[in-house]
């Protein structure tokens, strides 16, 4: 029982959010220079097309309505229709999405196994010139970009050894074992940043836990090292460690975006490009809408890990 | 030698470790704004002067940093693409401000529900993936560097005002505040400039360096995705995705601006923990 009532609360307190988040995407569309029907026409469009066109995006009725129009149909999934293509927006969301949620899944398995141990043992070893090369080193992860990265790893593991395909990889419905190889190396871009970022941040919440009483109790009860650190401090550390997947998990969208288009694979990011290139703001405002419901159901999960794992939130 | 005096040389040399990467970073930016100011005049040559016959060359005296696939001298571009880079981010990170500081100290200064609606908004923002929503905006409201660097300022502008507000709320209680509301201060010109703003404004300029750092791989990205400078300009973003398109040819070229990028957000970056620990009132 107390599972729902700790999930209810959440959902109730994030519903605010969403509804301010929504609006916002809501209001890209009031961004558009000019009159919207013609740009997303052009220039050249019948007056048919553009009556059209207006009466789609509802452009004729009262603010209020046309948000409440768009929040209904995107809520049960119907994200309108591109203007390019003629596509059903949610299906087009719904064939890219699966790629970006895998690299997202790699990127960070990546950046757990990097920036965890490393975060831990730089902990304990706090402000030796161990612990300071590895945060100097950290310091200079977290500023490399990492669609920058990956043109890097493309040249030598690509272009040059030949182990990994370079960018252009298979689909993942014709070739999955092809494509999952290619998943590689943007994963590897995008981790490596991350697991700097988690390093840092791991490393200061262990360093708060092992400078705590019972820490120091343990150790003079004699408990190994290793136990102490790898169990019991660790464990203590979970909090701020789900705040940190949190963060990482909307960072990697972000940068996702990015190195998709570096490595041209088709998931929402260089859905987003493409639509960006051919005005299809339907799609931009989709992808946007997309990313941000992510955010909030990761911001959910960690809220109600919180809720379970600390018994003094309530 | 006794072990306390091998300890304290060895915490001496982790000292001279750390200042070394303080130092590096004064030089990269003092380098950086060296090349911002004369950039013109450092450059060898005009950087969108094209010359098809020498295409792709390799580094050479006449061109420190080779060509492009249209034969214009990239030390050249990367010149200028360090004034256009880091005067974006400039304009990004003064539109955060601009819009973070004033709404961060009505949060943390007004009343209960202010506060509230002001948080919500906050939230919202923050629960988009900053770089998408830079890539909504600028792509709605048309793609140049200046749409870019406003949608990159906008979605940075919740960070400078949840420390305002946080800060604002630290000092509202303090007895010099008191003190100053004991003789009649109030408003904008005889409470928030000289006694609100003076005293929160230090934890925001470890920020500001931050968001240095962030705005300069947002304008790269963005540049690079064709949103922010557009051809044949440069900047250090729009030289990397140009970069790109001959990788197999001319791989040594995209090592160039990543390595601009990295050590000047690098520089940035530490610069701001510098800031922070100069600031800690703990330090010995």
């Amino acid at each position: 029982m107390r599972i729902l009532r700790v999930v209810g609360t959440s959902v109730l307190s994030a519903i605010p959010t969403l509804i301010l988040a929504t609006l916002i995407v809501f209001l890209l569309q009031r961004l558009i220079p000019g009159d919207p029907a013609v740009a997303i026409a052009g220039d050249y469009a019948t007056p048919e097309n553009l009556a059209r066109i207006r009466e789609d995006l509802g452009l004729d009725g009262s603010l209020v309505t046309q948000y409440l129009t768009w929040i209904s149909g995107a809520l049960t999934g119907d994200l309108g229709t591109s203007y390019q293509t003629g596509e059903s927006i949610s299906a087009l969301i719904m064939q890219r999405l699966p790629l970006t949620l895998i690299l997202m899944v790699f990127a960070l398995i990546v950046a757990i196994a990097i920036g965890l141990p490393l975060g831990v043992m730089s902990a304990q070893k706090v402000d030796t010139s161990f612990d300071r090369f590895l945060t100097t080193s950290a310091t200079f992860g977290i500023a490399i970009p990492n669609f920058w990265l990956g043109m890097m790893l493309i040249i030598v593991f690509a272009l040059n050894l030949g182990w990994f395909p370079g960018p252009g990889g298979a689909s993942l419905s014709e070739d999955p074992v092809e494509a999952l190889r290619g998943l590689v190396l943007p994963a590897i871009a995008l981790g490596l940043v991350g697991g700097a970022e988690i390093c840092r941040q791991v490393r200061s919440a262990m360093v708060e836990s092992l400078s705590t009483d019972y820490v120091r109790t343990h150790r003079a009860k004699g408990l190994p090292t290793v136990s102490i650190v790898w169990k019991h401090a660790l464990k203590n550390s979970s909090l701020p460690f789900a705040t940190i997947l949190g963060i990482q998990v909307s960072r990697l969208i972000g940068s996702a975006v990015v190195v998709e288009a570096v490595f041209g694979l088709s998931g929402i990011g260089s859905l987003a490009v493409e639509a960006t290139n051919q005005r299809d703001y339907g799609v931009i405002q989709a992808v946007v809408f997309v990313a941000a419901m992510i955010i909030l159901l990761t911001n959910l999960i960690v809220d109600v890990s919180y809720r379970l794992l600390d018994p003094r939130i309530s | 030698m006794s072990v306390i005096a091998s300890r304290v040389q060895g915490t001496t040399a982790r000292r001279r470790a750390g200042r070394f990467s303080v130092w590096a970073s004064y030089a990269i930016l003092g380098v950086v704004a060296i090349v911002v100011v004369f950039a013109g005049v450092l450059s060898p040559s005009s950087p969108t002067a094209q010359n098809l016959d020498d295409i792709l060359l390799p580094m050479s005296g006449a061109h420190p940093l080779g060509t492009d696939d249209l034969g214009r001298d990239v030390l050249s571009r990367m010149l200028h693409g360090t004034r256009v880079s880091v005067l974006a981010a400039m304009l990004a990170v003064a539109i955060a401000v601009v819009i973070g500081l004033p709404i961060g100290i009505a949060a943390g200064w007004g009343n209960r529900w202010l506060d509230a609606g002001i948080m919500r908004v906050v939230d919202a923002v923050m629960s988009f993936p900053a770089i998408v929503l830079a890539i909504g905006i600028t792509a709605t409201m048309g793609p140049n560097i200046t749409n870019a660097m406003i949608a990159v300022g906008v979605v940075l502008a919740p960070a400078i005002i949840r420390l305002a507000r946080a800060q604002t709320m630290t000092i509202r209680s303090e007895t010099y505040i008191e003190a100053a509301r004991s003789f009649g201060a109030s408003g904008l010109r005889r409470m928030v400039l000289p006694h609100v703003l003076p005293n929160i404004i230090q934890p925001i300029l470890v920020q500001v360096a931050v968001l240095m750092g962030f705005a300069l791989i947002a304008e790269a990205s963005l540049s690079f995705l064709q949103l922010g400078v557009q051809p044949p300009n440069a900047s250090w973003g729009a030289v990397l995705a140009r970069s790109y398109t001959f990788l197999d040819q001319a791989p040594m070229q995209i090592f160039i601006p990543g390595l601009a990028i990295a050590a000047t957000v690098f520089a940035f970056n530490i610069i701001g923990d510098e800031i922070q620990r100069l600031l800690d009132p703990k330090r010995k």
